[in-house]
């Protein structure tokens, strides 16, 4: 007591202390999150071309979001991107909950270390990922052609090169990459069904059918909710497989050119500030609405 | 390099950067694919239309495909064909110039090597790219000088005394890249003062220049330096061909190429056509004048 009242007290009020414990993570975020946010919300109403410098920033009203709207390349973009979320997002939920089923009840408790197997697509550098099937779908030298060939006889098919192969074989590396990820959440949501909402359907009759369309599936309901979430806005931010599978340009006739592209090229190549982040905060609406409407369509229905 | 310099002025005439090195275009070619097609140099170095000619006799006799992708055709002939002086995509004015002849050309002549399958399909740079130029099933590879030490080194060593340097078809010369020094506009004076003496002693020393172009490769942009010795050693790589002394010459008749601020989209505008073309048979007047109402639309942003 004595020495509290001879040192001078430098204590913060007791209510300080959490805003105090927090400040770093608000200080990296707004220089990091929150700045960045509201400059690309800034920028959007700007015509602004960066090499000129930050004073040739004029501000032009909703100029930019009327260009995009008109733009047949950002509407192209969406139609790409649109078809390779449905093509590579569909296919992993569609495998992987019945992939999860299996594993679940071929291993039970040990699922994991075989979920590991197909988890490991996930934690692998797109980069290496994609530098990889640029080699398998190579026309003279890539393993898919040569055993195409082996198998069925077919002629060398110019995978990265034709539109129509394009894009299947952009889906198919998102679906081999993002397929795991999946699996593992469904297996985690299947290990927490008790089991004896299992034994007393056996009891009273129940397939093993009937026990996946009446337990399992509305069970998996809530985190098929989160991952299918998570499919549409990671399949509407696609960027790195297709970049890297097409050097940077979208592919042949643009096939492969998502809307994150379009953005990157708008701005980067470009050089088209403006019209870059008004596509992104359009993506953005995009997404809300998308993720909302997913939302209300998991929701049970009350009568 | 008077090009090298004459590239660094701004739309008010300014120089605003220092060239450092170049990337004198040249065609490297494989000796003995030429000679199994029973052709000589002279077949493919006429014109663009010999050299796709000779294509066709490449693939028949030997297997091997003439380049590397129909694209780079496009991009050399346009580029090699475009009156000094003049952008490759805008006029004078800065109206986009998309349906002249040279495009009509350059266009045609890619989509002739398609047609006939001359070319492999491949991006530079990508690993089956390399593949074929290790396999030498691409007959020629239209490059900057830098590229033979490139494959000397890490892209097909394999092939050593195999290539030969030329220059391009058609009497034709063109840049592969290079690099400038610039200092920001706004940085701190004295700093400024500095980075300048660095960037004469990096440009200007021709002892300096000339041991980036022997440990880096990097052709010397000072034409002083262009003069020494080393260039008419022999190379190695190219099967002992003297063909420094081919680039140096190449350099020197390069065409500079103002480049217009939507240089970048108005390329990918041509190049989307030129699929069109290759891909879907599109008419290459109709590509053209799609490319050129495109970039009128968008030169109003």
């Amino acid at each position: 007591m004595m020495m509290n009242k001879t040192r001078p007290s430098f204590r913060l009020p007791r209510a300080w202390v959490p805003y105090l414990l927090l400040s770093p993570f608000l200080a990296l975020f707004s220089i990091f999150g929150l700045f960045p946010l509201l400059f690309s919300l800034w920028m959007a109403f700007q015509s602004w071309e960066p090499t000129a410098g930050l004073e040739a920033m004029r501000f032009t009203g909703l100029e930019n979001f009327i260009f995009v709207l008109g733009d047949a390349w950002f509407w192209k973009a969406l139609g790409n991107t649109l078809w390779l979320a449905v093509f590579s997002g569909l296919p992993q939920h569609l495998v992987a909950l019945p992939l999860a089923v299996f594993i679940n009840r071929a291993f039970g408790r040990h699922g994991h270390s075989v979920a590991a197997a197909y988890f490991l697509p996930y934690i692998t550098s797109t980069v290496a990922i994609a530098m990889m099937f640029t080699s398998l779908l190579s026309t003279d030298y890539g393993l898919i052609n040569a055993m195409l060939k082996w198998a069925f006889g077919m002629e060398a098919i110019n995978w990265l090169w034709q539109p129509q192969t394009l894009k299947p074989a952009v889906a198919m590396v998102v679906f081999w990459r993002y397929v795991g990820f999946n699996l593992v959440l469904y297996l985690a949501a299947l290990q927490t069904i008790p089991r004896e909402l299992y034994q007393a359907a056996k009891l009273d009759g129940a397939g093993s059918w009937s026990c996946f369309r009446y337990i399992t599936l509305p069970a998996l309901k809530p985190m098929m909710l989160f991952g299918i979430t998570l499919s549409i806005i990671g399949g509407m931010q696609l960027f790195e497989e297709p970049f890297i599978l097409t050097n940077g340009r979208g592919g042949p006739d643009q096939a492969a050119m998502t809307v994150a592209i379009y953005v990157y090229r708008l701005a980067f190549d470009f050089s088209d500030f403006g019209a870059a982040n008004a596509i992104s905060w359009l993506l953005f609406a995009l997404l809300a609405t998308m993720t909302w409407l997913t939302n209300r369509a998991f929701k049970d229905r009350k009568p | 390099m008077p090009f090298a310099f004459e590239q660094a002025r701004n739309r008010e005439g300014a120089v605003v950067a220092i060239p450092a090195d170049i990337g004198p275009g040249s065609m490297f070619y494989r000796a003995d694919v030429l000679e199994r097609a029973g052709l000589g140099l002279k077949d493919l170095s006429e014109s663009w239309e010999a050299y796709v000619q000779a294509g066709v006799q490449i693939k028949t006799r030997t297997g091997a495909y003439l380049l590397a992708h129909a694209r780079y055709l496009k991009d050399i002939v346009l580029f090699s064909s475009t009156p000094a002086g003049q952008s490759m995509y805008f006029d004078a004015q800065g109206r986009p110039s998309i349906s002249s002849p040279l495009f009509q050309r350059a266009f045609e002549l890619a989509q002739k090597v398609r047609r006939l399958g001359l070319d492999a399909i491949v991006d530079t740079w990508r690993n089956d790219w390399s593949e074929h130029l290790r396999r030498g099933k691409l007959a020629t590879e239209l490059s900057g000088a830098w590229m033979a030490s490139q494959m000397a080194k890490s892209v097909a060593p394999n092939t050593h005394g195999l290539w030969r340097a030329a220059q391009l078809p058609g009497g034709s010369f063109g840049g592969w890249g290079g690099s400038y020094y610039a200092i920001p506009r706004r940085s701190d004076p004295a700093r400024k003062a500095l980075a300048w003496s660095l960037i004469q002693h990096l440009t200007l020393s021709r002892e300096l220049q000339l041991s980036a172009f022997k440990n880096q490769d990097a052709f010397p942009a000072l034409l002083s330096a262009q003069d020494d010795p080393f260039f008419d050693e022999p190379v190695d790589f190219l099967g002992g061909q003297r063909a420094r002394q081919l680039w140096r010459e190449a350099a020197r008749r390069i065409p500079a190429r103002p480049l217009h601020r939507q240089n970048k989209f108005a390329e990918e505008v041509v190049n989307g056509e030129l699929d069109n073309v290759l891909i879907y048979g599109k008419s290459i007047p109709k590509a053209l004048a799609d490319a050129q109402a495109l970039l009128v639309h968008r030169a109003t942003r």
